[in-house]
């Protein structure tokens, strides 16, 4: 086998750590600066516009757009797990749920639910309360954070026979490693436009009905990168026209991984780590085949509080919580990030980067890093990670 | 010119004992204004225990670290990390 086949079949960057990351780009005399988090290397002109997008849609843009086209070269190898494909069959949102549910129930036996409270997580663990034949497959894990966020779905739970509830505070998320998959919320924020209240509250809600050209030429009037937009759009499928529906795709095609890779530090310490024992509910082929056709039901009237209303409607519809279901709003629920960032520390599990094969790219003494402890354990053999500039 | 690690790691040590002291503090402060509410009590215990163990763990990785470059010795991450583990709400 060549030295090029094997380098295809080398792991590919799942998550990096950015402060030792950067370490790392500045020892290989990479050209860089920072977009608040985001990292653009100079030459990556076509990847630098997909920041550029980011930066329209967010003041504070987090995690590197990973290009599920894969049309534009970008400057690591980042994995990506589903390369975009134009969805050909259309479902509903029960249908989608359902056929996801299965999917993760055909191919393990034992499957945590990362219940946060949040009305993702709450959806993931109404579908699969429908549509698991055996619950005490399931495991319901939460926090007390979720039962702040949704008290009543927490007494719900309790009145199912054979199916566990664990809040995973105090020792418990320190000192348990649990067996079987972890199933979050995650991707069901970006399928829907992450749409983000102080965007809404900056540029007023009709923005999200605006031709998106209009809005994009007022923030970057650059002929090139609005030229960019309408190529990278097209991919697509769609004729995307307003603001609501570049933002879907933005997020959909670019952005699935990012908050979905913070959470693996939860898991890092575990002993048979894997980036795939985490599973994020909606970044599958149903639920995209779902809003597809429905992008524009994403937020009626754009409300706020109507963002995601089939996805609360679906919950009331089996738990009876019609008044969440009209009133409840994003929150930001973290704490999983948050318990998994204090266990990675405390374990000693850091890392520099994480890659698809679950390693963990590391040094003894991290969080101090140098050059000399790096080239100690790596040497070069991390260089197929960086791409040269096209 | 070759680079003095050894002030280098003294200094650092004598950063992160500053911030480990506050740290320290703080979760003993909260012992006393929650003494009469056992669950922050024993959240507080368990978070010196961890303070502790963390403590102990960054001091050995400074004592063992090597470095040719003066900027590798900050205390940043450091303070960063710490914030996590005495975090209340974790």
């Amino acid at each position: 086998m060549s030295s090029i086949n094997l380098l295809e079949h080398a792991p590919r960057l799942v998550h990096y750590h950015p402060v030792h990351f950067k370490k790392l780009l500045a020892w290989k005399s990479i050209d860089y600066q920072m977009i608040h988090e985001l990292i653009q290397v100079s030459g990556f002109d076509e990847y630098n516009h997909l920041i550029a997008i980011n930066s329209i849609f967010s003041s504070a843009p987090a995690g590197m757009p990973r290009d599920r086209t894969q049309t534009i070269q970008q400057p690591f190898e980042f994995e990506i797990w589903r390369p975009w494909q134009i969805p050909k069959i259309s479902y509903s949102l029960s249908q989608a749920m359902q056929l996801r549910v299965e999917q993760l129930l055909s191919t393990h036996d034992r499957i945590n639910l990362c219940w946060s409270g949040g009305i993702d997580s709450t959806a993931l663990v109404t579908a699969f309360l429908q549509h698991a034949n055996d619950r005490s497959r399931l495991r319901v894990l939460y926090s007390p954070w979720s039962m702040y966020e949704h008290p009543e779905y927490l007494e719900f739970l309790k009145k199912f026979d054979n199916l566990e509830l664990v809040d995973t505070s105090g020792d418990v998320y320190m000192d348990h490693e649990f067996d079987g998959i972890f199933v979050t919320g995650d991707g069901g924020d970006e399928n829907m436009a992450s749409v983000d209240e102080s965007f809404l509250a900056t540029h007023g809600p009709d923005v999200m009905n605006q031709p998106w050209q209009d809005f994009f030429y007022r923030q970057d009037p650059r002929a090139n990168f609005i030229e960019f937009c309408k190529r990278y759009f097209s991919l697509s499928g769609l004729e995307i026209k307003t603001v609501l529906q570049a933002r879907w795709w933005y997020y959909t095609c670019c952005k699935t991984y990012c908050l979905w890779a913070k959470k693996l530090d939860f898991f890092v310490g575990y002993k048979n780590f894997h980036p795939n024992m985490l599973i994020p509910f909606y970044n599958c082929e149903p639920f995209e085949n779902y809003i597809y056709n429905r992008i524009d039901t994403i937020m009626p009237g754009n409300q706020y509080q109507n963002w995601k209303i089939e996805l609360k409607q679906y919950c009331a519809k089996f738990d009876g919580f019609l008044d969440w279901a009209e009133h409840k709003t994003k929150t930001h629920s973290n704490q999983m990030t948050l318990y998994g960032h204090k266990k990675m520390i405390l374990d000693d599990q850091r890392y520099i980067c994480i890659l698809s094969d679950g390693t963990r790219i590391t040094t003894d003494n991290l969080p101090l890093l140098s050059q000399k402890e790096f080239d100690h354990c790596y040497q070069n053999k991390l260089d197929y990670l960086f791409n040269d500039p096209v | 010119m070759l680079l003095n690690t050894t002030i280098l790691k003294l200094e650092l040590t004598r950063q992160a004992l500053d911030h480990f002291c506050w740290a320290r503090q703080s979760l003993l402060d909260d012992l006393i204004i929650y003494a009469k509410d056992p669950v922050v009590v024993k959240r507080r215990f368990r978070m010196l225990r961890q303070l502790s163990w963390y403590e102990a763990q960054i001091l050995n990785k400074i004592y063992s670290f090597d470095s040719e470059n003066i900027d590798d010795f900050s205390i940043d991450h450091i303070k960063h990390e710490l914030g996590y583990v005495i975090n209340k709400s974790a």
